[in-house]
């Protein structure tokens, strides 16, 4: 509900606001015609808008303030009596420096008792106060963004604590495990030791070995998180044959591949190709995706190794055709910890930290890993590293 | 033969934050700043294309988001023919809002059109809604539903156009 001044009559109403006009540039009035034509202004009316004195009287109010485009309407509501005003509060505008102002605009009836007269427009500038309101809500806009982020990062550290949880009961079952297999074969040994029977010694041997392996890179695993999480991964590059690392790797794992009946195809390069590696580090790489082929890949089934150069880098794919994993599970494949709910259920072996460490140490190589994987269908591993180049 | 020209008001509702003034500038100024500034009350940004045979002026009036657009009122739509409304792809009660806009602007212009905006496709690690939900909401609510990015101009373009198309449609 406006007060006062504007039951008077017009011409005596300008002159008044004129007057208080005259003392304050920050407010500004027009004169509106029934046909939203401006009839007239406050001397200071242009400045305020920032337009030329003589391009305002005679315009209609939507062309000469784009705030009014669309508002026909609501004006005409005005001046027929069924609307008391209309109010925009904190129009922002950027002045040629770039500089934001702001205004509020007031439409009403030039006399309330006819509002069909006219509109009279008020525009005040609230640049101070609007900068200050801006001020406060963009500070108290931050706080809630802030809050909004702590509360996400607490949720996730709460999912990492419960995983880390989960990881210590698999790793306190994965030292177990093998150490139970190694003390029965240790005790059998003696047994078999003290009765001069040494015909099946070579087998319990090779499972104490198998096992003992089985502990040294679950250990291998757990120091490599823990330098990564303490960033104090390094690399002990040196120039190496990656056919003749990978060529050594696969050696190494071939009678373990032979036990599940595995068809085997390693396509290598027929030139060496030499990269500025860590050796250690990349053997980790192979064998960790390889273990996993071997781990993920049901009896008889077949597992491919292609390297090839190209341009500036080598690929090296590792397929299988294997159990697979869905679109969600290879987004987070590479997170520690992570092992697909089937992994989780089923007997096979793993701290969900091997995927996260080749990664790791792909990238601190400046290569590049990619999944591709269907449920069922089996998945391919590819690894882009940059050929040779020295430091 | 001379084309006819038309003056459209349209809106950019969605809680703070959530890049609507990005949106207007990467559209109309065709540039992306990471810095972010919250808006008070509105600004309103001019933009013409050519559609068709027809020159259109589309005045864009970029509205104070959440708490602030609730006390600034419905005052602020009165006269507008379309609206986008924005969520933040990677905040999730930003999406949670749609219904509280949308019936907002059919309360005060009902037969406005709707475009529905996911923003900040490109934070694609940080994303929480899914696609599927946040169609089912838009399409629920009765408009078409496009991903954006401010930040690199993905389909900004295409979700004013989109905008502009339908308020063609309904002239």
């Amino acid at each position: 509900m406006i007060i006062s001044p504007l039951n008077l009559d017009p011409v005596v109403l300008a002159a008044r606001v004129a007057g208080v006009l005259c003392l304050s540039r920050r407010i500004a009035y027009a004169q509106l015609s029934p046909q939203l034509t401006v009839v007239q202004t406050s001397s200071n009316f242009a400045a305020l808008l920032e337009k030329e004195d003589t391009a305002v009287t005679g315009q209609h109010i939507s062309d000469l303030m784009w705030e009014f485009v669309g508002l026909e309407d609501t004006l005409q509501e005005i001046l027929h009596g069924r609307l008391p005003q209309f109010h925009l509060k904190m129009v922002n505008r950027t002045g040629e420096d770039g500089a934001t102002s702001y205004l509020t605009f007031l439409i009403t009836p030039l006399k309330s008792e006819k509002p069909e007269r006219g509109l009279l427009l008020l525009i005040e500038d609230v640049t101070e106060r609007g900068r200050l309101q801006q001020a406060i809500i963009q500070d108290r806009n931050e706080l809630r963004l802030l809050k909004e982020r702590l509360l996400r990062v607490n949720e996730e550290l709460h999912q990492l604590d419960q995983m880390k949880s989960l990881f210590m009961a698999m790793v306190a079952h994965d030292i177990r495990s093998p150490l139970g297999v190694i003390s029965a074969y240790a005790e059998l040994a003696q047994e078999q030791i003290k009765r001069g029977n040494t015909e099946k010694l070579p087998e319990y041997f090779y499972k104490i070995s198998g096992q003992t392996n089985r502990l040294g890179y679950l250990l291998s695993d757990l120091l490599d998180l823990d330098a990564i999480e303490k960033g104090q991964l390094t690399l002990k590059r040196e120039k190496t044959d990656l056919v003749i690392l990978l060529q050594e790797v696969v050696d190494s794992l071939m009678a373990y591949f032979h036990n599940k009946n595995f068809q085997f195809e390693l396509v290598l390069p027929s030139t060496p190709c030499y990269l500025w590696i860590d050796r250690q580090k990349i053997t980790r790489v192979f064998y960790n995706l390889l273990s996993n082929a071997h781990k993920y890949t049901p009896p008889d089934g077949r597992i491919c190794i292609h390297m090839a150069q190209q341009e500036e880098n080598v690929i090296i794919q590792i397929t299988d055709n294997g159990y697979g994993m869905n679109e969600d599970q290879m987004d987070r494949l590479f997170q520690p910890y992570f092992r697909t709910k089937e992994a989780q259920k089923s007997k096979i072996s793993g701290s969900g930290l091997g995927l996260h460490i080749v990664k790791t140490f792909v990238e601190a190589h400046g290569g590049s890993i990619q999944v591709n994987s269907q449920l069922e269908q089996g998945s391919t591993f590819t690894i882009s590293l940059p050929t040779f180049t020295h430091e | 033969m001379s084309k006819r020209t038309i003056q459209k008001k349209v809106c950019l509702l969605g809680d703070f934050a959530v890049g609507k003034t990005s949106l207007v500038r990467r559209f109309v100024e065709g540039r992306f700043d990471d810095k972010y500034l919250s808006t008070i009350g509105v600004k309103i940004s001019r933009k013409s294309f050519t559609l068709e045979d027809t020159l259109l002026n589309l005045l864009i009036w970029d509205l104070a988001g959440g708490d602030d657009f609730r006390q600034i009122g419905n005052s602020y739509l009165r006269g507008a023919s379309a609206a986008l409304i924005v969520c933040d792809l990677t905040r999730h009660d930003t999406l949670d809002s749609f219904h509280y806009y949308t019936a907002q602007l059919h309360q005060t212009m009902p037969n406005a059109s709707l475009v529905f905006i996911g923003n900040k496709v490109d934070l694609a690690e940080q994303r929480v809604i899914d696609k599927n939900e946040i169609e089912a909401i838009s399409q629920e609510l009765g408009g078409p539903y496009l991903e954006t990015s401010a930040k690199t101009g993905f389909q900004v373009e295409s979700a004013f156009h989109f905008l502009a198309n339908s308020l063609l449609n309904t002239l």
